[in-house]
């Protein structure tokens, strides 16, 4: 971890991270901020004002307190959705380098089907047979993501299985369990945990698209995605940017907060390590 | 390094006979200095004050460990050194013309035509993507139109002469289709192709099986004599140049430790570092248990010693070699830059 | 190269059979929703509900339904459309070449904007050619697609007035002027997705092959600098390319169909957002396989591609 210190943008990117994660945790419950109800009087779609210091939406809501919730559902979905994918992906990944054979065949093909089709559309089918929820978005974009995490450990296990000492391992009466538990999974655990933090920042970009399309957290909740969906309007997009160029960036920087954090953690890992 | 060091490397009266050039010489390398930049943006000089002469139809062997600046020295020849080096001093003469004063256009007029190279790896040598033919094609056009049909006739003919069977199915096919020792006779027929006065061979024979290695040697030595070409030859291996060389050239961190006649540096190796790596060639003739091996590792090109720069692995070093440069002795052709050599000369 | 092709169609054929299979079971445990869709008031009796469901086969097993929709498939019908009551062929047939223009104007600018900057930033490492690669590699994965739609319209539909922001085409104008007016900016939203990918992968290609020894062959043989560049490196580096493009072609066409979405670009990705949203379940399939045909197409162009690029391959 010293070395991961080193790393500047990956140092920038944690911060920005955990000043976030605090704010959109804490701030809302400290200010009693309140991102459901209306408040008619602002006015609809208002500008910011010291009232509403990011301006109302089209229910009169105040969008600074909604884009600090949005926050959490973004965050949330970054942190569970990741794990998810590698607890599938992991022991699929795994059987499928060490055991070769069928299990490769089965395994890697099925990644090749999930592969070929748009993940945007393989999820929003997913999501509206599950009922849009949070759940159900952090399961299916989980889900989706287990392909990427699944080759990326069929790729390191093949490549660890070419040193010989997994030879000398089998040579010397090791089981497959204690081989895979003993030399290959602590030579896959590096990219797995460089894996965890790039997936993030791709599950908050599936999260925010598939809430755009209404397929995500419905409203009242609050979420990024659905708060820049109100720029499918011409005259918000064109007339109102407050309403949406906030969450719109503050998703772009998440994003590359996460990124810049796996790639820290890469090189500091292991800096040939191909993604 | 100190003011006084080029002339004792180089003495501007002391310089033999044949080193000033004969209507046989070829190439002559001055005091060549190559400058590289590393990641840490220093400047250090990989190769140091460099010199020799090659006559036409001879063979050079230059030997050393890797990093000691003999691939460098011949980047410079043929004007191809990594973008980060430059040549910062010296000269490199080529038909009595100052190489180094030429342009990029007339460098590559000169490549490939006058002066051509082959590397180590013949497996990554030849481009993947295209036939033999189009890359042999490619060396005979890059110097003027050649039709296609003269092209194929002078490829073929150029493959039979360096012993591939059915030259012209060969020619049809992609480098993954030949073995190692054949991609590599084919590296040679494609550098001899413009009939160069110069070849270039960077460890010609170091990937390959010690059985074809031979066939390689022997092959590059006949053509050579055939073509009256010159020959650079590269390498770690002394064994390589025992058959090949007419005269050696070893360095040691990217200086000259010793230069003269092949025959003289195997009989009389003065340089303790060429002591050493003709104790590593495995000889039938001397019954041995072991071979020597030379402990340590050559210096990393930020941190070289001063004064000799073996002497940290040298066995007769003494307190002088590291605090000043080593003298130049000259026997005839044979320079060695060893202060024990010069000692025991001249006591 | 006979048989290399024929493993990859069948391969394709056998992705095809389980993506359908996949979204068929999953579509049919909505396929009762998707009644009540259609019916809408629930004034119904059981007994018409019944008919109703038998009349849609939905009383069969799923595997026979199955069966039976990729039997109708072979012999050409999709069924009909909940939502509006045509054929699902007909209904893609009108959505299908909007889309294939868009995403066709879209790749190929991001191929030719992509592959010289990538192949700049590898041979000069650390220039302005490189950052401006790292740049565009960190926006295309950083930047929400539907960002980046919003974004070029706020830009350079409303604020710079430069193109129209939606549609294919202005009311009553039917000119080639127009629609590549309105082409601009949905494609350049698509080259915008795409190109990051592509650069990043034309620099890390070209970066490989730029250390290999056959460049410095070349370069021994006198050739030009822009000849081994070219004709040894980049031409090397085609083949890794390519495949990064066709890994990435199921993506771009997803986020074409957010693009033809907020764009309103009738195309068959909007088309497919649209009946999912409606439970037109026929359509869906339709769409789903029209889809999977049309990248799987693709990638099968690319590998013939491929092949050619790289004999190593088509000799295997």
């Amino acid at each position: 971890m010293k070395k991961f210190r080193k790393s500047r943008s990956g140092m920038i990117g944690l911060c920005f991270l955990i000043v976030e994660a605090l704010s959109v945790a804490l701030l809302p419950a400290i200010f009693h901020m309140d991102p459901v109800s209306s408040d008619v009087q602002a006015g609809f779609l208002a500008a910011p004002s010291a009232a509403h210091l990011l301006g109302t939406d089209g229910a009169a809501r105040d969008l600074l307190a909604r884009t600090l919730c949005g926050g959490r559902v973004s965050l949330l979905v970054g942190v569970a959705a990741p794990f998810i994918s590698v607890t599938l992906g992991l022991p699929l990944g795994l059987a499928a380098g060490y055991y070769r054979g069928p299990a490769e065949t089965i395994i890697m093909r099925a990644c090749d089907v999930f592969m070929s089709f748009p993940s945007i559309l393989l999820s929003l089918i997913l999501v509206s047979v599950i009922g849009p929820s949070l759940g159900a978005l952090i399961g299916v974009i989980g889900v989706m993501g287990w392909t990427s995490v699944a080759k990326l450990v069929y790729a390191s296990v093949l490549s660890i299985r070419e040193k010989e000492y997994i030879d000398s391992a089998v040579s010397i009466g090791r089981t497959d369990f204690e081989i895979l538990r003993r030399e290959i999974l602590p030579g896959v655990s590096s990219p797995v945990l460089v894996a965890l933090s790039l997936r993030a920042g791709s599950a908050i970009l599936q999260e925010s698209g598939l809430s755009f399309l209404g397929a995500g957290i419905r409203p009242p909740q609050a979420s990024w995605g659905g708060i820049i969906y109100a720029a499918q309007d011409l005259s918000v997009l064109t007339r109102m940017p407050w309403v949406w160029a906030p969450s719109g960036i503050l998703i772009v920087l998440t994003i590359v907060a996460f990124h810049f954090v796996g790639e820290g953690l890469r090189d500091a890992l292991d800096p040939k390590m191909k993604l | 390094m100190s003011e006084t060091l080029p002339e004792v490397r180089n003495p501007t009266g002391d310089t033999p006979p044949e080193v000033r050039g004969t209507s046989e010489t070829l190439l002559e390398v001055r005091n060549l200095t190559v400058k590289l930049k590393l990641d840490n943006s220093q400047d250090v000089a990989a190769v140091d004050g460099v010199s020799f002469t090659l006559n036409r139809g001879e063979t050079l062997g230059v030997v050393g460990e890797s990093g000691c600046g003999k691939t460098l020295t011949a980047s410079a020849i043929i004007g191809l050194l990594p973008h980060t080096g430059r040549v910062a001093g010296g000269e490199i003469l080529f038909e009595g013309e100052d190489l180094t004063k030429k342009s990029p256009r007339q460098m590559r007029e000169i490549r490939g035509r006058e002066i051509s190279m082959i590397f180590q790896d013949p497996m990554s040598s030849l481009n993947p993507v295209y036939r033999i033919e189009t890359q042999m094609r490619e060396a005979l056009r890059a110097h003027g139109k050649v039709s296609a049909k003269e092209a194929r006739e002078l490829s073929a003919e150029m493959l039979r002469k360096v012993g591939i069977p059915l030259p012209e199915t060969r020619l049809r096919e992609y480098p993954y289709q030949l073995s190692g020792g054949q991609r590599q006779r084919v590296m040679i027929a494609m550098s001899l192709l413009s009939k160069p006065s110069l070849l270039i061979a960077d460890e010609p024979t170091s990937s390959l099986d010690v059985t074809i290695q031979a066939q390689i040697l022997e092959l590059l030595r006949t053509l050579q004599r055939e073509m009256n070409a010159a020959c650079i030859l590269i390498t770690h291996d002394m064994g390589v140049v025992t058959e090949n060389a007419d005269k050696i050239l070893v360095m040691y961190a990217g200086r000259v430790a010793e230069y003269g006649p092949a025959e003289e540096i195997f009989s009389r190796p003065m340089h303790p570092y060429t002591q050493r790596l003709l104790g590593s060639i495995p000889r039938l003739d001397v019954d041995s248990d072991y071979l020597t091996t030379i402990e340590g590792a050559a210096p990393s090109l930020d941190r070289m010693p001063t004064g000799c720069r073996f002497y940290p692995r040298c066995p007769l070093h003494s307190g002088v070699c590291h605090e000043q440069e080593p003298p130049a002795l000259r026997i005839g052709e044979h320079v060695v830059f060893c202060r024990r050599a010069a000692d025991g000369e001249s006591s | 190269m006979a048989r290399y092709l024929y493993e990859r169609v069948l391969s394709a054929l056998l992705t095809m059979f389980f993506i359908t299979a996949i979204l068929y079971v999953l579509l049919a445990s909505i396929q009762g929703s998707a009644l009540d869709v259609m019916g809408g008031s629930g004034g119904e009796t059981a007994a018409e509900y019944e008919s109703a469901r038998q009349a849609l086969g939905l009383d069969l097993p799923l595997w026979l339904r199955y069966a039976h929709w990729l039997r109708d498939v072979l012999r050409g019908d999709l069924g009909m459309s909940y939502r509006y009551g045509i054929p699902v062929a007909e209904v893609i047939g009108q959505r299908f070449w909007p889309s294939v223009l868009l995403i066709g104007t879209g790749v190929s600018f991001a191929v030719l904007l992509g592959v010289p900057v990538g192949l700049l930033a590898a041979y000069r490492p650390r220039s302005v050619w490189d950052r401006l690669s790292s740049f565009f590699a960190l926006t295309g994965f950083a930047v929400p697609r539907f960002i980046t739609c919003i974004a070029f319209i706020y830009i350079f539909s409303f604020k710079l007035r430069l193109v129209p922001a939606t549609g294919m085409h202005s009311s009553g104008v039917v000119s080639f002027g127009d629609l590549v007016s309105h082409l601009i900016l949905p494609a350049s939203t698509i080259t915008f997705g795409a190109v990051g990918y592509l650069i990043q992968q034309t620099r890390s290609a070209c970066l490989d092959v730029f250390h290999e020894d056959y460049l410095k062959t070349a370069r021994a043989k006198g050739l030009s600098e822009l000849e081994v560049v070219l004709k040894h490196g980049l031409r090397t580096a085609l083949a890794p390319i390519l495949t990064q493009l066709m890994v990435e072609m199921p993506e771009i066409v997803g986020f074409a169909a957010i693009a033809e979405k907020i764009f309103g670009w009738p195309g068959i990705g909007s088309l497919m957002i649209e009946a999912i949203r409606n439970r037109d379940i026929p359509l869906t399939m339709g769409v789903t396989l029209v889809i999977a045909t049309l990248v799987l197409c693709v990638n099968i162009l690319l590998d013939i591609a491929y092949g050619l690029l790289d004999p190593r391959v088509r000799y295997r």
